[in-house]
């Protein structure tokens, strides 16, 4: 589980995230949607610790997670495709993560299989398409068997059949009890995937709810997800195209 | 930790690019003593070595601290610049042991450097020097042992203080600058006769230490050239130890708590 509480980070005059609180459950997706710039990826950096908020407290099953000496087994993450180091091979980047945290070798060919990879581990990841990439990011994630599990714009380059995989996965890791927590701009991808909801706009939360409490609140009876988010984000926009005068 | 060491381990050994950094460092060095011996015409070939002041030369030792700080420092950039640093946080939020266990890494990898440059260097300039055999009057020499041990430990201390620079600044090309600034222009801009406390930040950088500790019989300093107090050999060893200390010091504070 993950409990936000008043959480607050601002860089010099910008508040990025404003005094946000939500509780991400375990057994579900839930998605976390919000326009470019509205604050969710330094969300997802304050609840891995990598950021420090300004006030506020974020925990993961009831601690913060820079309260741990290695993090693998309470949280798996993947905030960009990109996170690793081009000349390494996948097999080399993830077994000096699993070696960080006490894991065994087993783990990295285990991971690598899941994900699809096993032919290209002895790769360079500088060779890798941008879908190959958000596999090995998942791999890294998964390494640990954590409870918790938290993904930044999974979908990014990934093909249909990759699209297909990722959700079939996360649907499984939730309902293996596991917390799952996926940041994305594809509306109709959410539509599909989650269970619930964390909404947010200019860092300020929107809406933390069921997928069709959110879908309710639409103005026609019939509005979808992307009509309903557009509804209640038009006015927490900082870029929209075409404003020109 | 001993987990943590074994994966900065698979880290450093798995590049490459650091791989093939450490043979040219180790190569730009030896080229510089093996040209110092061929050039010399003089029939005192090798009276460095036999005086005890080893076998590394002033351009040789000036390569390790440019080459070997950028290799440091690139250990922990390349990080920062790939957005590795976020994964490897993540996996371990205690940063402090993460920065201990590169400093380990890279200590004993640029240690094992220095010790192969030195005794290649030796082996080369005793065959140029004409000297088929190793001087037995240097197993007991002190100056040559003091010489021998500078030399090496120059390795480590430029890598882990290039190692702190490059956590601080975190830039590929500000952190080269400011290694090279640092280990290698800084004791050419701090240099005077007339004022005593420009001459002490002299003999405080590793550049002078090193050719303190490296003096021997035949090429010694007078005490009291240039009218002011020469680096000590207990100074200069302070020097090498305080350079990468502080250094890390500075990474440390940094690297706990700055967001990634």
């Amino acid at each position: 589980m993950i409990e936000a509480q008043e959480l607050t980070k601002r860089y010099g005059r910008t508040t990025a995230v404003d005094r946000l609180t939500f509780t991400i459950r375990p057994g579900h997706v839930t998605g976390f949607l919000g326009p470019n710039g509205s604050g969710k990826s330094t969300t997802l950096r304050l609840v891995l610790g990598l950021n420090a908020a300004d006030s506020g407290r974020v925990t993961v099953d009831g601690r913060a997670l820079r309260e741990h000496r290695r993090g693998l087994r309470h949280v798996g993450a993947s905030l960009d495709a990109n996170d690793a180091h081009g000349g390494r091979s996948a097999r080399d980047h993830l077994a000096a993560l699993a070696c960080s945290n006490g894991l065994s070798r087993r783990r990295v060919g285990d991971v690598l299989a899941e994900v699809g990879l096993e032919s290209a581990a002895r790769r360079r990841i500088g060779g890798f398409s941008l879908g190959m990439k958000q596999r090995l990011g998942i791999a890294g994630a998964l390494l640990g068997d954590p409870p918790v599990l938290i993904f930044d714009e999974p979908f990014n380059g990934l093909d249909a059949a990759g699209i297909v995989w990722i959700r079939g996965l996360f649907r499984r890791l939730a309902a293996e009890g596991r917390t799952v927590f996926v940041s994305s701009h594809l509306l109709s991808e959410m539509a599909q995937l989650a269970d619930r909801l964390v909404v947010i706009g200019r860092g300020a939360l929107i809406a933390d709810e069921t997928v069709e409490e959110f879908a309710a609140r639409g103005a026609a009876p019939s509005a979808s997800l992307e009509d309903v988010f557009m509804e209640l984000t038009a006015d927490r926009l900082d870029h929209r195209a075409g404003d020109t005068k | 930790m001993t987990n943590l060491l074994r994966a900065e381990w698979i880290k450093i050994r798995s590049l490459r690019s650091f791989v093939a950094g450490l043979l040219l460092g180790a190569l730009g060095v030896l080229s510089c003593n093996v040209n110092a011996v061929i050039a010399d015409r003089s029939p005192h070939r090798g009276v460095r070595l036999l005086g005890g002041g080893g076998v590394f030369t002033n351009d040789a030792h000036i390569v390790v601290l440019y080459l070997f700080g950028s290799i440091g420092a690139m250990v922990m950039v390349s990080e920062y610049g790939s957005g590795l640093i976020r994964t490897t946080f993540t996996a371990v939020p205690a940063r402090t042991e993460v920065l201990a266990a590169k400093a380990i890494v890279v200590a004993a990898v640029t240690a094992f450097a220095g010790l192969v440059t030195y005794v290649v260097s030796l082996i080369v300039t005793l065959i140029l020097a004409g000297q088929h055999r190793f001087p037995s009057v240097l197993l007991h020499d002190a100056d040559f042992h003091r010489a021998m041990a500078a030399s090496i430990l120059l390795f480590p201390l430029s890598a882990l203080t290039g190692l702190g620079v490059g956590v601080v600044v975190r830039h590929t090309a500000t952190t080269i600058v400011a290694v090279s600034v640092l280990l290698v222009l800084l004791p050419t801009f701090v240099t005077s006769q007339k004022r005593a406390w420009v001459n002490d930040l002299h003999n405080a950088t590793p550049f002078a230490a090193w050719q303190r500790l490296t003096l021997g019989r035949l090429n010694g300093w007078r005490p009291g050239d240039g009218g002011f107090a020469n680096p000590t050999i207990g100074g200069s060893w302070l020097v090498y130890l305080l350079w990468p200390s502080i250094a890390l010091l500075l990474a440390l504070l940094a690297i706990r708590r700055r967001d990634v």
